[in-house]
């Protein structure tokens, strides 16, 4: 069930980090020609912000997509939430009275929607993201007290079981070969 | 058997297919919004189209009797030079100027030799990347062919020229106010001959040969002479108290006409240089406002000039004897110098001017004295458009306040549903309608023109035509109009909902913009430096400073542009940038 769920989140937010993505390259070459206004934090044009954020947000997704170790996905997602959620806090810290949507023109123009549209869908994209990569973290950390991880002799492949298996022989799910699954310290006894 | 304690590391063709998912579903979007929505693709040609004309540049410069003409306009790259027969209307590239690069393009026409066999332009040096436009060569053609004949180095301050003969010409400099002779010499080789320094304080203006011998130029309110034998210069008008606005001479009847403006209006006097004998020929027109280019024609029998009408509407106007009648000429797309820009110029017994207004394309026309009759001589493109529908204006007066009548010019979106309400833009720019008017039109917007003392009185005229939406109306301009337009944007922001602004020179005040549109197109080699700010810096301040007002500013810079659009690809790019604006609306 918790594997499950945490390869749920990790898929969906692969997905919702391309789409961000694509969205961010598509707005910035369909607004080609026309010079965007620089973001008041890092001072930098929008549109280098969005080939920033596109890219970071691209191999974010990329990992989440086809990567291996939900450890580094789901730290990786939480990174780059807490990343642009600092960002914002700093915006309205700074500027409690305007709303960012504004800098967001490029994108919801080329998508056919408003600023404030666009705006409120980045928003509830990257406050799933940070919520969903903290409580799969903190569920991971809980679920993974009391497994062990063994090396399969023959491709190396992880594989990850309780400490009830001990002892057991299973067919490496990677390679096919037969392993027995060991204690840590090479024993195959079931610890106690 | 199975270990329930196992979690099986699956090879996962689920982020394959998630990736596909996601592609289709972003692109699909961008193609539906596309398709669909607000940026329908044959706009973009249409703008693509229509921002393709090229349009014509600075002066015209026929020969005397109006057989050949040599132009300049916009290339693919820049701005050429051409060389026409005015009967057949072929042209001829004589010499091409890439725009970027330069920050000011503009070559000077010099004109043609009293014999009408040799005619000169100024071009920088070869290959020169000139900011401050300075012009070194002088190209002199052969009249007939177009053929380089001679190009001649020349002080880099060159103002005006002067053809004294088929084998001399005297130019005038700018900023030390020298005139310079240059001479064929007997081996074929133009050299200089005399410099003449500092003939005046002021900025010597409309500098002409009086002889062979002599030229005469404006200084202020006088007209002083140069006698190259003598080398004598001597005062041989003051104007006293009568404002001399400029003049012209008559070589055949070998005396001046003199363009006047006091308090009660224009009025021309002659003048016999030699005899010192004077005539005052009266009012020139019951028109007060304007008259301009009073110029002798049949051997100083007669004279014609160019006025308005009492719709502001410019004239060309026909005296055939001094105290005769006008005889008044209506020459559609005429323009009235109003800053800086002359469309038109008299030579022989034509009127040419070039002309952007109520034609399918801007062309050189030219009006025959004698005929009354116009004709045109080159179009700036002879095929049909394939996406754009070519629209005529409506054409309409409204009253001001102050009692004064103006003409309108009102075009109507291509296709109109009585049902439909659809926005409107509005300037005050004449000569700057094309091709952003056939744009607007072709995307459904209605586009006006009018005198920007006018311009509240004509926006309450339309606001009664059912078919315009009162709540999408924009205010467009460009270099120095956009003072008006910001002043006026800022003074009735309720009016507006923004305006469309190419190389302002000054910017609407951010706190009138709120839930306003604001489109900003400028080169990205404008010179011109307000504050000590170049264009770009200045306004992309301005646009992160609205920005940090929550308003937002669509800008854009042309590459390789300066203030104004000097080639084809540059006026295809600002005509794309529009009809972008446009179809966000």
């Amino acid at each position: 069930m918790q594997s499950k769920l945490i390869h749920f989140f990790t898929n969906s937010a692969g997905v919702l980090l391309l789409t961000v993505a694509l969205a961010m390259f598509i707005a910035n070459l369909a607004s080609a020609g026309f010079t965007q206004p620089h973001d008041p934090i890092l001072v930098i044009s929008m549109q280098n912000l969005f080939w920033i954020v596109g890219v970071i947000s691209l191999v974010v997704a990329m990992i989440c997509l086809f990567g291996e170790g939900g450890w580094l996905k789901i730290t990786l997602v939480l990174w780059f939430a807490v990343n642009l959620f600092v960002y914002q806090l700093y915006f309205f810290w700074n500027r409690p009275h305007v709303g960012f949507s504004v800098y967001l023109g490029s994108l919801a123009k080329a998508f056919g929607m408003t600023s404030h549209a666009a705006y409120l869908i980045l928003g509830i994209v990257f406050l799933y993201l940070l919520a969903g990569s903290l409580t799969s973290l903190l569920w991971l950390w809980i679920g993974n007290r009391g497994y062990l991880k063994n090396a399969c002799a023959h491709c190396g492949v992880y594989i990850k079981f309780s400490a009830e298996g001990v002892g057991q022989e299973i067919t490496c799910p990677h390679c096919g070969a037969m392993v027995t699954l060991q204690n840590p310290d090479g024993t195959s006894r079931q610890m106690t | 058997m199975a270990n329930p304690y196992l979690r099986r590391p699956t090879r996962n063709l689920t982020g394959l297919w998630l990736t596909v998912a996601v592609l289709a579903f972003v692109i699909g979007w961008r193609l539906l919004v596309i398709a669909c929505g607000n940026e329908p693709p044959h706009w973009r040609a249409i703008a693509a189209e229509l921002g393709s004309v090229p349009q014509f540049k600075q002066d015209l410069s026929p020969n005397s009797t109006g057989t050949r003409l040599v132009f300049c306009q916009d290339t693919e790259k820049g701005v050429g030079i051409y060389f026409c027969e005015t009967d057949s209307g072929k042209k001829k590239l004589l010499c091409e100027q890439k725009e970027k690069g330069y920050s000011w393009q503009r070559f000077s026409m010099l004109g043609w030799s009293p014999d009408d066999k040799l005619f000169a332009y100024a071009i920088p040096l070869d290959g020169q990347i000139d900011p401050g436009h300075r012009e070194e060569q002088i190209v002199v053609c052969n009249g007939l062919s177009g053929e380089m004949v001679a190009k001649i180095s020349v002080d880099p301050n060159l103002y005006e020229l002067a053809w004294m003969s088929p084998y001399s010409f005297v130019y005038s400099t700018d900023f030390n106010y020298d005139l310079k002779l240059i001479e064929r010499n007997s081996d074929g080789k133009w050299v200089n001959r005399e410099i003449f320094q500092k003939v005046s304080k002021e900025r010597p203006e409309n500098l002409i040969a009086t002889s062979e011998g002599s030229v005469a130029w404006q200084e202020g309110g006088d007209i002083w002479s140069l006698d190259f034998e003598s080398s004598s210069i001597k005062k041989i008008w003051e104007s006293g108290t009568n404002q001399l606005v400029d003049f012209t001479y008559s070589k055949e009847a070998k005396e001046f006409l003199l363009n006047g403006n006091d308090s009660k209006g224009p009025f021309c006097i002659r003048f016999d240089p030699f005899t010192k004998w004077t005539s005052s020929m009266g009012r020139v027109d019951d028109q007060p406002n304007y008259i301009a280019s009073v110029t002798w024609i049949n051997g100083g029998s007669g004279y014609v000039y160019v006025s308005a009408d009492d719709k502001g509407e410019p004239v060309f106007c026909i005296k055939t004897k001094p105290d005769s009648v006008p005889i008044r000429a209506s020459c559609p797309g005429l323009e009235i110098n109003t800053d800086g820009r002359q469309n038109y110029i008299l030579s022989g017994d034509g009127l040419f001017f070039t002309c952007k207004m109520d034609y399918n394309f801007p062309g050189i026309w030219e009006y025959d004295i004698k005929s009354r009759t116009s004709r045109c001589i080159v179009l700036s493109s002879t095929s049909g458009f394939v996406h754009a529908k070519i629209t005529l204006p409506l054409i309409g007066i409204v009253t001001n306040a102050a009692g004064w009548r103006m003409t309108y010019r009102l075009w109507q979106p291509v296709h109109v549903s009585t049902r439909k309400k659809y926005p409107l833009i509005i300037t005050e720019q004449l000569w700057n309608v094309f091709p952003y008017a056939q744009i607007a039109v072709n995307e459904g917007f209605y586009f006006a023109v009018i005198d920007q003392s006018c311009v509240v009185d004509l926006y309450k005229t339309l606001a009664k035509n059912p078919n315009i939406d009162t709540n999408r109306v924009y205010f467009y301009a460009s270099s120095v109009h956009s003072s008006f337009a910001s002043e006026f944007v800022s003074e009735k922001p309720d009016l507006w909902k923004g305006a469309i602004l190419f190389c302002p020179i000054a910017l609407p005040g951010l706190p009138y913009l709120h839930n306003k549109r604001l489109l900003i197109i400028d080169g990205e080699n404008d010179p011109i430096l307000i504050g000590d700010l170049a264009a770009v810096d200045r306004l992309m301040g301005y646009q992160d400073q609205a920005a940090k007002n929550g308003i937002p500013v669509a800008l854009s810079f042309l590459n390789g542009s300066g203030h104004t659009s000097n080639s084809i690809n540059t006026e295809r790019m600002r005509a794309q940038r529009f009809s972008k604006f446009l179809s966000e609306d």
